[in-house]
């Protein structure tokens, strides 16, 4: 599964995240309980969330993908087997893809942690 | 006044699941998705001040950077609204607060933006000074006039006498008005430079009224009987309620000087009424109240206060305070809620709603309530012809 990350068409990253890719979204939710047990819901807005890992990214993929989180640029997210476009930013505290993968010195790993806005 | 929702919107209210929506406006332009603490709502009967909201705002791309550049911005309408999302006619939403922005920070991409509504400019305007007084003195004025001139004269509120009036309430400042000129009760008043926002206060305290802002209107009550507009709470939408009642709260003989004499410097004259039964329950509680600005001018308008702190103060009252959800957002100052909660032994026992506070965070509304402010209160049972059941 080929999935893109990117600001426009002349600047993306298409890549394979690992099998830990997951989709955790969150919701900004009150929650109100009567003394007789009801429970009130209210929902004020959602968000999604997507982490994964990624392996064997080339050194300009990884210092792309750095240099979009050092300025908190506007992304678009896609499984490129589908249409859902998702606009993102990389929430990592920390710069996202630094490890170097022995025994190369051109191949780099990382996590990343994308939320939408 | 009620809130002009339509049913929908109060099913919204009701609903044990719902999704509202929060606006805050700027002019024209929506910057609700920028606002990561909404503020709390205050409003109590009386305190006759501006209703300031602090909201914190993301800042970190400097959109909001257009009110530090140019301060004429802050002068732009703003609005905070709260509502729900209809699925095909679009956000229906009530205005909690239309203001201008009095000031706000900027700090590391947050900023935390005060807004003020119009009522601030009673903070900001005085009525006379002290070697050129505004004397209201040459005549018997009527209370209602005297607060339409502070309101509007000295207020700068729009002096339209109308329902169009958009500063007043004015279907219920004409009700509040007909008190006093059915009853008969006139003030006289000299003011050397307090702020409109005090001498309201002093009309409120003087005629036992409530004067303050609601849905962008300043709102004029003295409140009486039972109002129609009613939600009845009970353990399946209170959240907490806690009820107390306090022996201080009594007051059974009440003074009231009148008849100022500006030269002078003093009363000519003191009236006083009395709750015998509360006297002979609960002992003698007395409470006197004389005033250099603003005084009855006869007796007959001094003893209407009186007797009214002497028939709604003549024994202890509970005062309740309700948290609930949106269940309660519609309710204003003034209505009634229905209380039951067998825990503390009430049951369908009416209050009248004397302050609230809206959470926009979380969506809970919290009243203040007590019946201290109600003459007269009943409550028409019915009842089938030829039913079974006992009418209480």
């Amino acid at each position: 599964m080929s999935w893109a990350l990117f600001v426009d068409s002349s600047n993306s990253i298409s890549f394979d995240p690992e099998w830990d890719l997951t989709e955790p979204g969150e919701k900004i939710e009150s929650q109100h309980r009567a003394k007789s047990g009801n429970l009130y819901r209210y929902t004020w807005g959602s968000f999604d969330e997507f982490t994964f890992s990624m392996k064997f990214v080339s050194s300009s993929d990884a210092a792309i993908v750095n240099s979009w989180w050092t300025s908190n640029t506007e992304l678009l997210f896609m499984d490129e087997a589908t249409t859902q476009v998702y606009s993102v930013q990389l929430m990592n505290k920390k710069k996202p893809i630094t490890k170097r993968i022995m025994p190369y010195d051109d191949q780099f790993q990382g996590k990343i942690k994308l939320g939408t806005y | 006044m009620a809130y002009d929702v339509t049913s929908w919107f109060v099913d919204q209210a009701n609903s044990k699941i719902s999704s509202p929506v929060r606006k805050f406006t700027i002019g024209s332009s929506d910057y609700s998705d920028r606002v990561t603490a909404w503020p709390m709502l205050k409003v109590a009967w009386d305190q006759v001040r501006a209703s300031k909201l602090t909201l914190t705002l993301a800042n970190d791309d400097g959109v909001m950077n257009f009110l530090q550049q140019d301060k004429i911005n802050m002068r732009q309408d703003c609005v905070i609204g709260v509502g729900f999302t209809h699925p095909t006619s679009g956000a229906e939403t009530i205005t909690l607060i239309a203001g201008k922005v009095e000031k706000f920070t900027m700090s590391k991409g947050t900023m935390r933006l005060t807004l003020a509504d119009k009522f601030k400019a009673f903070n900001e305007r005085v009525v006379g000074t002290s070697d050129n007084p505004v004397s209201y003195t040459g005549s018997n004025y009527l209370v209602s006039d005297i607060a339409w001139w502070l309101c509007t004269s000295y207020g700068g509120l729009d002096s339209t006498k109308s329902t169009a009036n958009p500063d007043i309430d004015y279907a219920n400042f004409s009700d509040w008005a007909s008190v006093f000129s059915g009853d008969s009760v006139f003030l006289n008043a000299r003011f050397t430079g307090m702020k409109v926002t005090e001498a309201l206060r002093k009309i409120s305290q003087i005629t036992r009224s409530a004067i303050f802002p609601e849905n962008d209107l300043l709102q004029f009550h003295r409140f009486s009987f039972i109002n129609s507009y009613a939600k009845t709470l009970d353990n399946d939408t209170i959240i907490d309620l806690s009820v107390g009642v306090d022996d201080k709260d009594i007051t059974n003989r009440q003074y009231m000087a009148l008849d100022y004499d500006v030269t002078s410097r003093y009363h000519k004259s003191t009236v006083v009424a009395a709750s015998s039964a509360s006297v002979n329950s609960y002992g003698v509680r007395e409470a006197s109240f004389a005033d250099a600005s603003m005084w009855y001018v006869n007796s007959l308008s001094a003893i209407n206060f009186c007797e009214r702190v002497t028939t709604t103060q003549d024994e202890p009252y509970s005062k309740i305070k309700v948290r609930a959800p949106l269940v309660g957002m519609l309710r204003q100052i003034g209505e009634m809620v229905y209380v039951t909660d067998d825990q503390v032994g009430i049951s369908n026992a009416v209050y009248r709603i004397m302050n609230r506070t809206f959470n926009m965070n979380t969506g809970e509304v919290s009243f203040g309530a007590d019946p201290s402010q109600l003459l007269n209160a009943f409550r028409l049972d019915y009842s089938a012809l030829d039913g079974s059941d006992v009418l209480s």
